[in-house]
C-alpha cells in the first residue's frame, strides 16, 4: 500500500496549472484568512467598521492610495518585466540558428533578431554552400543588412525566409524581380509605393550613394510584433548589385532569385538563419559550424542570458519595491497608532459598556485589514494599468510587441502581502486593546 | 414616596420591565489609588439593596466618577471588597469584570457617547454586536422598546447626529436597557441638556430603573434627579462623607 505522503507530489503533478496557481494563492491568502476567523468569530464587526470608515473618510483613502502605490509599483515592475521578456522572446522565435562570422554573439542577435545595427564581418559563398548544401537544412537564408529608408531597415533575403517570417503575406505578392520588395507591416510605404535605399543607417546614411536605383513595394508582410514589422524585404542580390557586387548567379542566371547561389558569385552575407529539420539536426549544426572562420549559436540561448539579466535587475527593483511596500504598510499602521488615539474614547465607551477587549481588537484590526486589502486590490489594478502603458510605450519604441498582463506571480504577491500585513496589523489593535479604558473615557 | 404610581402609563408592562430583578451592591474597606499611591477614593462601608436608587453628589475631581468606575469594574481595585450579588469585582481579573458588565450593568455617561455614523435603533442595540447569536435579536426588540417608550421612533434611519441633546441621550438610556440590566449606572446624564429635557430624563431614568427593580447609582448635580432617587450620599476629597450605611429598595406601589 502506498502511503498518502507518497502520493502527494503526484497528485500536485496532475493538476491542472490553474489550479496549482489558485492553490498556490490560497495557501498565501490562507493566514490571513485564519486570522480574520480568529480575531472577528461571534462579532458583528461591519456596521461599527462602516461607521469608522466613513468618519475617517479622508484619512482611510490616503492610508488606501499610500499602499495602493506600493503595492502597484511592484506588480507593475513583475507585470513589465514578464512583458518584455515574452515579448523579446516572441521576437526570436522564428531564429533558431544562427551563423555569422566570429565576434559577439550578442551583437549577431541583436543585429539579426532586433535589426540593431552593427558593423558585422561578411560569411563567404563556400560557408553557405556548406550549409545550404546539409541534407538536414529546411532553410539557409542570407540576412543582409546595412542599408535603410527613411530609418526603416532594408534587408535583403531570400523569399522563403520572407515566407518563413510572415507566412501568408497580408497584402501583395513576393518579389519576383531585383527591384521589389516587400513592406513590414509598419512602414509607411503602400503596394507601387517607390523608394531608394540610402547607404548605410541613422545618421550616417548616405541617401545618394545608390544612386537612382529604386525598388518598388509589391507585398506587406502581417503585423509580428517584431522589429521587422519596421523593415523594408528586398532580394539579396538586389543589396549585392546595388553596391556593385556580383549577385550570386553567374551570366546564364542573371535574372534568377534566391537559392541555388555560386559561391565564387556570393559577395558575403553578415548573418545566416538556418532552420533544420530537427531539434538534433538544428543541435549537430550548431556544433558543426561554431568553428575557426564562423560561429553557429542558437539566439534564444543569448536572449536567455539577456533575460537573466534582466530578471536579476527585476530582483533588485522587486526587493527595493517590496521594501518600499514594507514600509509604506510600516507608516500606515503607524498612522493607525495615532488615529485609533483620536477614537480611543469611543472604543472606551464599547469597554466600558461591555464589550469584550477582543471586539475593540477586532475592530481595530478589521480597518487595518479593510485599507490593506483595498489599497492591495486597487494596487493590483494600478499596476498593470502602469505596465499597459509602459508596454505601450516600449512597443511604439522598439516595435517589440511587449503585453503587460496580470499574472499569477502579481496575485501571489499580494495575496501573501496581505498575509503578511494583517499579522501586522495585530500589533495596533493590540496597541490599542491595552488602553487604560477609564482615563480614554474620561477623555 | 412612591414612584411607580406616578410613572406614565406607557411604562407598565413593558417587555423593557419584562424581567425585574435589581442586584445589592456591598463595599467594604474599598480604597483606589492614583498613579503616585495618592488615594484617590476610600469609602470604608456602603451597603445598597437591589433595585435601590442612589445619587452620588460632590464636587467635581471629588472622586465621584472614580467611584462610579470602581462599582463598574472599570478601575483596578487596590483594596477592599465590591461585590454584587454574588459577583465580588475586587476579586476578578479584567476578562471576568467585562463580563459582568456585559451582562449586568447598563451604562449612561454625560456627552451620551452614540455612534454618529449609526442610526438611533443601531446605537440602542450595540451591545448586539458582540453578544452570543442567540441573545442579539432581545437585544434589538429591547433596543427598539424602550426608544418608542422614550419617544423615539426606532425605525427612522437619520443618523444619531441629528437628534438634539436630550433625544440622545434618551437614545443612551434606551442602549443602556437594552441588554435587559440588573444595575444601571449614568455619569451626569441631565449635565448637558436644558431644564426640560433634564427633568424629562431624570423622570425616565429612574422610573425605567425603579418599575424594574434595576439597582440605579447615578452620579449628578443636578437637585431634581438627586430628590427623585431614594438617596443621595456626598464624595467629597475622595472619602464619602454621609449618606453612607445601608440603603434600602423603596416599597413598590
Amino acid at each position: 500500500m502506498t502511503s498518502p505522503r507518497r502520493n502527494l507530489p503526484e497528485i500536485w503533478a496532475g493538476l491542472p496549472v490553474w489550479a496549482q496557481e489558485i492553490l498556490l494563492v490560497l495557501a498565501r491568502v490562507a493566514p490571513a484568512v485564519v486570522l480574520g476567523f480568529l480575531v472577528l468569530r461571534g462579532f458583528r464587526i461591519a456596521p461599527l467598521l462602516g461607521g469608522l470608515l466613513r468618519r475617517q473618510a479622508w484619512i482611510s483613502a490616503v492610508f488606501c492610495a499610500l499602499i495602493a502605490v506600493s503595492v502597484a509599483l511592484t506588480t507593475g515592475i513583475l507585470s513589465q518585466e514578464r512583458g518584455i521578456r515574452e515579448g523579446s522572446a516572441r521576437a526570436a522565435d522564428k531564429f533558431d540558428l544562427i551563423v555569422a562570422a566570429p565576434g559577439s554573439e550578442m551583437t549577431a542577435m541583436l543585429a539579426a533578431v532586433f535589426l540593431q545595427p552593427a558593423d558585422m564581418a561578411l560569411l563567404d559563398g563556400a560557408i553557405f554552400d556548406r550549409i545550404a548544401a546539409r541534407p538536414e537544412v529546411d532553410l539557409a537564408a542570407p540576412i543582409a543588412f546595412g542599408d535603410s529608408w527613411q530609418g526603416a531597415q532594408v534587408v535583403g533575403t531570400t523569399a522563403p525566409f520572407v515566407m518563413h517570417l510572415s507566412g501568408d503575406l497580408a497584402e501583395g505578392r513576393m518579389f519576383e524581380t531585383e527591384t521589389e520588395a516587400i513592406a513590414g507591416a509598419r512602414v509607411q510605404l503602400s503596394l507601387g509605393a517607390h523608394f531608394s535605399p540610402a547607404h548605410g543607417e541613422g545618421h550616417a546614411a548616405e541617401d545618394d550613394a545608390h544612386g537612382d536605383f529604386e525598388y518598388e513595394i509589391v507585398g506587406r508582410m502581417p503585423l509580428t510584433g517584431t522589429p521587422w514589422d519596421r523593415a523594408l524585404l528586398v532580394p539579396v542580390e538586389s543589396v549585392w548589385s546595388v553596391h556593385g557586387l556580383a549577385n550570386g548567379h553567374d551570366a546564364s542566371s542573371q535574372d534568377k532569385l534566391g537559392p541555388p547561389f555560386d559561391p565564387a558569385l556570393f559577395p558575403g552575407t553578415p548573418v545566416i538563419l538556418v532552420r533544420a529539420r530537427s531539434l538534433a539536426a538544428t543541435y549537430g549544426l550548431q556544433a558543426m559550424f561554431s568553428q575557426q572562420d564562423s560561429m553557429a549559436f542558437f539566439p534564444g540561448a543569448v536572449l536567455g542570458r539577456l533575460h537573466g539579466l534582466l530578471g536579476d535587475i527585476r530582483k533588485v527593483m522587486g526587493v527595493m519595491s517590496v521594501l518600499t511596500q514594507v514600509l509604506v504598510t510600516v507608516g500606515v499602521l503607524a498612522g493607525l497608532m495615532m488615529l485609533t488615539r483620536l477614537i480611543a474614547r469611543r472604543l472606551a465607551l464599547l469597554r466600558a459598556i461591555g464589550a469584550p477587549r477582543r471586539f475593540v481588537f477586532a475592530l481595530v484590526w478589521s480597518y487595518a485589514v479593510v485599507l490593506v486589502v483595498a489599497g492591495t486590490l486597487l494596487g493590483l489594478v494600478i499596476g498593470i494599468v502602469a505596465a499597459k502603458l509602459i508596454s505601450a510605450a516600449i512597443t511604439a519604441q522598439t516595435d517589440i510587441l511587449v503585453q503587460a498582463r496580470p499574472g499569477w506571480p502579481e496575485v501571489r504577491m499580494a495575496a501573501a502581502f496581505v498575509s503578511l500585513t494583517s499579522i501586522l496589523a495585530l500589533l495596533p489593535a493590540f496597541m490599542t486593546m491595552r488602553r487604560n479604558v477609564a482615563r480614554d473615557l474620561r477623555g | 414616596m412612591s414612584a411607580a404610581t406616578s410613572l406614565p402609563e406607557p411604562y407598565a408592562q413593558s417587555p423593557v420591565d419584562a424581567q425585574p430583578g435589581g442586584m445589592p451592591l456591598r463595599i467594604d474597606g474599598l480604597l483606589v489609588q492614583g498613579d503616585q499611591g495618592r488615594a484617590l477614593l476610600s469609602v470604608p462601608r456602603l451597603e445598597i439593596a437591589e433595585g435601590a436608587s442612589l445619587s452620588v453628589r460632590g464636587p467635581s475631581g471629588a472622586g465621584k466618577s472614580t467611584f462610579l468606575l470602581a462599582i463598574a469594574g472599570l478601575l483596578k481595585i487596590d483594596s477592599g471588597l465590591v461585590r454584587w450579588g454574588d459577583h465580588d469585582l475586587s476579586a476578578m481579573p479584567e476578562s471576568g469584570r467585562a463580563q459582568f458588565r456585559r451582562r449586568w450593568v447598563g451604562f449612561v455617561f454625560q456627552d451620551h457617547h452614540l455612534f454618529e455614523e449609526l442610526s438611533a435603533a443601531d446605537n440602542a442595540a450595540l451591545p448586539s454586536l458582540y453578544a452570543p447569536p442567540g441573545l442579539r435579536a432581545g437585544i434589538r426588540q429591547r433596543g427598539a422598546d424602550a426608544l418608542r417608550r422614550l419617544g423615539i421612533d426606532p425605525a427612522s434611519r437619520r443618523p444619531v447626529s441629528s437628534f438634539s441633546g436630550g433625544e440622545r441621550q434618551r437614545i443612551a438610556v434606551a442602549r443602556a436597557l437594552s441588554t435587559d440590566p440588573a444595575i444601571l449606572l449614568a455619569d451626569e446624564p441631565t449635565a448637558n441638556l436644558d431644564r426640560d429635557s433634564a427633568d424629562l430624563l431624570a423622570r425616565d431614568l429612574v422610573g425605567l430603573a425603579r418599575t424594574a427593580r434595576r439597582t440605579l447609582i447615578v452620579v449628578t448635580h443636578d437637585s431634581a434627579l438627586q430628590s427623585s432617587t431614594d438617596r443621595v450620599i456626598d464624595i467629597r476629597d475622595g472619602a464619602m462623607l454621609q449618606g453612607g450605611g445601608d440603603i434600602a429598595a423603596p416599597e413598590l406601589a
